[in-house]
């Protein structure tokens, strides 16, 4: 087949493509996965405190008592303990509306706030601190007026990085957030949704998790890291399904387009083989050339879909600033060697075919 | 034509190298089909190939002649008899004894074949053919190229190394398919009808070519094929019809239909001339127009081994 360019070439960029594709779907799932857990993994707590049994906040609701915040200042080695309150509902502006995480945070003290700001300031009553993609999607900047969980509220900072395909981040003072509750008819009580803790210098997380579980029982206590995993893995349950089938069918194209490549030129090839068997060379030396064909096609396949994944990541993020893609190393071994077991699987018919063909056969003319 | 098989001897030999038994085969039979379907292709032949000799092998199509040749070149296995071959390292190989998987290599070191319409690789230059056939013989890069070269320079086509089989003529890819069957250095070479698709002049060349590498190198060449231009360069031609060897120098002509037919079925007296028939029905329509066939052609002798060479 390699001696055959465009065929060659046909076959690489039909197996890249559908790689690619593979590639570009876990890409953005890893992506949102990024986005997701953003507010979580960039927060300077080092342990989350939720109520027991709550371990993420995505489809979650969690409410903790008004004393945990005191309870937990109290407990050796943190340095300070400062509630949220969580909730997820509608955002919207002049250009749309838009799912969002809405936290309620203490903005004097600033912690549980974003952890970067693009523009503005802090929020006070009445005010918003928006994702700045988000911002830009619903047509709103600083100093305008936009509508959460149902009330107006003034946009007075952005901040960055809390975006994802499926929902953004919006940031309110505590006060403000009694006001949304009210408005979204909640009734979690008075207590803040999670608790989130700073360990001492020289106090790990892990002994910090361990001591709030004895000081404080009654509760659900994680480091920053095992609460990412969990908000992370309950984004992937929920999609799992649909990145598993979208994943089977890119790999199906793949698995067709190297078959019906391995197929037809090896049915082109048949008198050929035969005429190879006829000369000596062995059924193995036939088989392994079949098989080389099908590595060296899946291996340039999978390094041409990587580095088309990673150039369109590049053009799609900037085009879709929403839409993070992360095409990793890993991402590109996995898809590739599974890329390659179905190589190997679509060259079953061929091997088998051309180790069944008679050499006897080359002396009928075919031309 | 149901006489007893023949074997016969070389009248030729290589240049300052006595013959030696290259080829030895004894009650070489094939079968195909059980029952009342069997048919025998082959049945119970004695032939002997020595060293540098050429022996064309004709006879009517379905007359089991490249059945033959598959047998010879260990590519079908024999219902019944033996084949010896001698390999170039004066080793004898009992082919049909040899274990099924032994056999592409066999055939990789004992035999070089030429087929009827080719069979090159279409997408390899004339090199790259030749190379493949080089690197199943067990040579590899640059050794296998460089022996490409020299063989295709020995056929005459060394400015053509870079072209690809679609480039060629019919001529030219007979040739490379000739230096491709050389690749191995085989004491024997298998060609099945070599010259069916060449013009008169390209086949003349060809069949040149074949004699030089009889002559010159000492190999046993076996020809199978229905055209008589090799006839001229053959040592040895054997009629093969029903399955069984005849030497065609002991045949003569049917004048009506041409064929090849020994002198023990129907004939016709005619001017003190006998004419011989392969069946009542020649013999009839001869009877009936004499004057519309050749009356010279009574007791044609054909395929002499004294024929000289071309």
């Amino acid at each position: 087949m390699f001696a055959e360019r465009r065929r060659a070439v046909l076959a690489v960029l039909g197996v890249a493509a559908s790689l690619m594709l593979v590639l570009l779907l876990r890409g953005i799932f890893a992506g949102a996965i990024e986005r997701v857990t953003y507010y979580i993994r960039t927060s300077p707590a080092d342990v989350f405190v939720s109520q027991q049994g709550v371990r993420t906040m995505h489809m979650s609701s969690s409410v903790v008592s008004p004393t945990a915040v005191e309870q937990l200042s109290g407990v050796p080695g943190v340095a300070w303990a400062a509630g949220i309150d969580f909730a997820s509902g509608s955002i919207s502006g002049p250009g749309g509306r838009q799912l969002s995480y809405v936290l309620g945070y203490d903005s004097i003290t600033g912690h549980g706030g974003p952890t970067r700001m693009a523009a503005g300031r802090a929020p006070g009553i009445g005010e918003v601190v928006l994702d700045e993609q988000a911002a830009d999607q619903l047509g709103v900047g600083v100093g305008d007026i936009m509508t959460v969980l149902g009330l107006p509220l003034r946009v007075v900072g952005l901040s960055t990085g809390g975006t994802s395909i499926t929902n953004t981040t919006a940031f309110v003072d505590t006060r403000q957030f009694e006001r949304l509750r009210g408005s979204a008819h909640e009734a979690h009580g008075q207590g803040p949704s999670y608790v989130l803790v700073r360990a001492d210098a020289g106090v790990s997380a892990d002994a910090l998790v361990e001591r709030i579980e004895d000081d404080v029982p009654g509760l659900t206590v994680q480091t920053r890291e095992e609460f990412a995993a969990s908000e992370a893995r309950v984004v992937t349950d929920m999609s799992a399904d649909l990145l598993r089938l979208m994943s089977t069918v890119g790999l199906l194209i793949a698995l067709a387009v190297i078959a019906l490549g391995l197929m037809s030129s090896t049915l082109n090839r048949i008198r050929d083989f035969a005429v190879l068997k006829a000369l000596g060379a062995s059924t193995a030396r036939l088989v392994a050339t079949v098989a080389s064909q099908v590595l060296w096609t899946v291996g340039l396949a999978a390094a041409s879909a990587t580095v088309l994944a990673t150039a369109l990541s590049t053009v799609l993020s900037t085009l879709a600033p929403s839409v993070q893609i992360n095409v990793t190393i890993g991402s590109s071994v996995q898809t590739a060697v599974s890329a390659l077991l179905i190589g190997l699987l679509a060259a079953l018919w061929p091997l088998r075919r051309v180790a069944s063909i008679d050499p006897a056969t080359a002396f009928r003319e075919s031309r | 034509m149901n006489s007893a098989p023949t074997d016969t001897s070389p009248a030729t030999t290589s240049v300052g190298e006595r013959p030696r038994e290259v080829v030895a085969i004894r009650g070489l039979a094939k079968t195909y089909g059980t029952g009342a379907t069997q048919v025998g292709a082959v049945n119970g032949i004695d032939l002997t190939v020595r060293s540098g000799e050429l022996l064309l092998i004709m006879g009517p199509s379905g007359s089991g002649k490249t059945t033959l040749l598959l047998m010879l070149g260990a590519l079908l296995r024999p219902t019944a008899g033996t084949i010896r071959v001698r390999r170039s390292d004066g080793s004898d190989l009992e082919l049909t004894s040899a274990p099924e998987k032994k056999l592409p290599q066999v055939r990789a070191h004992t035999f070089g074949f030429i087929f009827q319409d080719y069979a090159l690789l279409d997408a390899l230059s004339a090199e790259e053919n030749v190379a493949v056939a080089c690197n199943i013989a067990g040579r590899t890069g640059g050794s296998a190229r460089e022996r490409a070269r020299m063989l295709l320079e020995r056929v005459g086509l060394a400015h053509r190394a870079a072209a690809r089989p679609s480039q060629m003529s019919g001529g030219e890819q007979q040739r490379v398919a000739v230096a491709r069957a050389l690749a191995n250095d085989p004491p024997v070479i298998l060609a099945d009808e070599p010259t069916a698709n060449l013009d008169a002049a390209r086949g003349r060349d060809l069949a040149r070519l074949l004699r030089r590498l009889a002559d010159e190198d000492g190999r046993a060449v076996v020809i199978v094929s229905h055209d008589d231009r090799l006839r001229e360069v053959a040592d040895r031609v054997l009629w093969l019809e029903d399955g069984l060897l005849k030497e065609l120098a002991a045949m003569v002509i049917d004048p009506v239909c041409g064929m090849a037919v020994e002198r023990s079925g129907p004939h016709v007296d005619l001017h003190g001339q006998s004419q011989w028939f392969c069946s009542e029905a020649c013999a009839s329509e001869f009877r009936a127009h004499p004057g519309s066939y050749p009356s010279g052609g009574s007791a044609h002798d054909h395929g002499s081994p004294d024929l000289p060479r071309g």
